[in-house]
């Protein structure tokens, strides 16, 4: 019974559940036909679980009522369920499991000069880093996160603008699926993580060390552990924003490396 | 020679840089529109002195039940300016505070007084019945008092509707205890929610800005 009270949104967002539903049905059809990697699988549905166990559960009073539960729950958003999905690779088995009729419906409008225009902006290394991490500051500007955390418009959009360009970030510079070549070098995207690191240092370690609060919305609007006083819960999320987010830019690049390597000794191999 | 006979093959840059600069452009127009708003809304009227979230949060809207004992909607208090307040009458420090300094605004206001009337919303209705809340607030400035009770869900709905933290506090163990926030919320006349005052400003902003609004809508 207490499970299943936690586990009731706390603010339910259709858009939200109907996304994720969508999402969770194409890719099981797209399996069917598709059979991908157990592995592939894996990363997709803990991505997606992510996403949805931080956004429609009660876990989301949290975060909205205390700093570092906030910052923890962008972790999430930002870096490691876009992460997890964007290493399943997931495009092609979603594609596969969409019926027909929504395929000739999307492709005129995906294949269309403003869309492609919009991506090929989107995916240049140096506007993808800029996105990835100037949302964030962007959202954490202190006269926007008060708008932010008392409008739920903007709230909304918020989150999902940090979803999105997680996304478009961690599928540009993840090692590729193995049918599939990316624009980048390994090089470029090895850079990319690099850079969106420094950034969020100086930021979440400024957080860290300002000396008074700097978010007076949380106290304004009641906290959600009363007992935690507002410095420290500025001071661990400050804290969630400088380790672990680039934590996932080390994994990353780990990974294109391990990537690289392995493709090498393959060509070696042959 | 043949490549010089046009500007345009001799100036010919990659399209990435056209790109570039596209970009750059509209993200310049965007920060222009964003800048000229702020602007425009700097210069038709001064800042506030308290949080101004007019347009960010919904207008006022309850269906409670009132010290008095008697069924009370937002529509009951058309006309005045609404100051509203979550607390609850076993709350030991920062309610009574609260109530006694906006009692002392209420008596800075002088004749203005009776168009400003102050919500107390109870976040524990299971004892904060009618006449509890009735004794409570004769404590007070009474006559520019309701206090508000009711259903706990009607209760947990306005809460959640205004953004405010509500939960029985963690840890402790005291049946006295309820986390809750500390934000005065005002409406003007017609329910739209206005402005938001925090404890750690002094008295005398909620003064000047509550007549601002009372001359605004008279």
């Amino acid at each position: 019974m207490q499970i299943f009270l936690w586990l009731t949104p706390w603010e339910k967002s259709l858009t939200f559940i109907a996304v994720i539903a969508a999402a969770a049905i194409l890719f099981v059809k797209g399996c069917a036909s598709r059979q991908p990697p157990f592995r592939q699988k894996l990363y997709f549905w803990i991505g997606l679980a992510a996403l949805y166990s931080v956004s429609q559960t009660q876990f989301e009073y949290y975060s909205e009522h205390e700093f570092f539960m906030h910052r923890l729950q962008h972790v999430v958003l930002h870096h490691v369920a876009p992460f997890l999905i964007a290493l399943a690779r997931p495009g092609a088995i979603l594609w596969a499991g969409a019926p027909l009729k929504g395929k000739r419906w999307i492709r005129p409008i995906f294949e269309s000069r403003p869309v492609q225009q919009l991506l090929s902006i989107g995916r240049q290394p140096v506007i993808a880093v800029i996105l990835f991490d100037g949302l964030i500051f962007f959202w954490l500007l202190p006269s926007v996160h008060f708008l932010a955390m008392i409008d739920w418009r903007l709230y909304r959009l918020m989150n999902w603008s940090v979803i999105i360009t997680g996304l478009i970030f961690w599928s540009l510079v993840l090692p590729p699926a193995p049918e599939q070549t990316l624009h980048r070098s390994a090089g470029c995207r090895i850079a990319m993580m690099l850079a969106v690191m420094p950034p969020q240092i100086v930021v979440g370690s400024l957080i860290f060390f300002a000396p008074q609060e700097l978010y007076p919305i949380y106290t304004l609007c009641g906290r959600a552990f009363a007992q935690l006083d507002p410095v420290t819960d500025q001071q661990i999320g400050g804290l969630l924003m400088w380790i672990p987010a680039s934590m996932m830019s080390v994994i990353g690049i780990i990974m294109v490396i391990r990537n690289e390597l392995q493709h090498s000794e393959h060509a070696i191999n042959k | 020679m043949s490549q010089l006979t046009g500007p345009s093959k001799y100036f010919r840059l990659p399209p990435y840089i056209f790109r570039l600069i596209y970009a750059t452009a509209s993200a310049r127009f965007l920060i222009g529109i964003a800048l000229a708003s702020g602007l425009t809304s700097c210069n038709s009227e001064p800042a506030w002195h308290l949080n101004n979230i007019s347009g960010h949060l919904p207008d006022l809207e309850f269906a409670l039940i009132s010290d008095k004992g008697m069924p009370v909607t937002a529509q009951t208090f058309k006309g005045r300016l609404i100051v509203m307040y979550f607390g609850f009458t076993h709350c030991a420090a920062e309610c009574p505070v609260a109530m006694a300094r906006l009692s002392q605004v209420l008596q800075k206001l002088g004749k203005d007084a009776d168009r400003v009337h102050i919500l107390f919303v109870t976040l524990d209705p299971g004892r904060d019945t009618s006449p509890v809340l009735h004794r409570y607030l004769s404590a007070f400035n009474a006559a520019h008092m309701t206090g508000l009770t009711g259903n706990k869900q009607a209760i947990i709905d306005l809460v959640k509707r205004y953004r405010s933290a509500y939960r029985p506090a963690t840890g402790g163990g005291k049946s006295n205890d309820i986390a809750h926030s500390a934000a005065v919320y005002i409406f003007d006349a017609q329910g739209q929610a206005r402005l938001l005052f925090s404890p750690a400003e002094p008295d005398k902003n909620l003064v000047s800005d509550l007549l601002r609004l009372l001359h605004e809508s008279r």
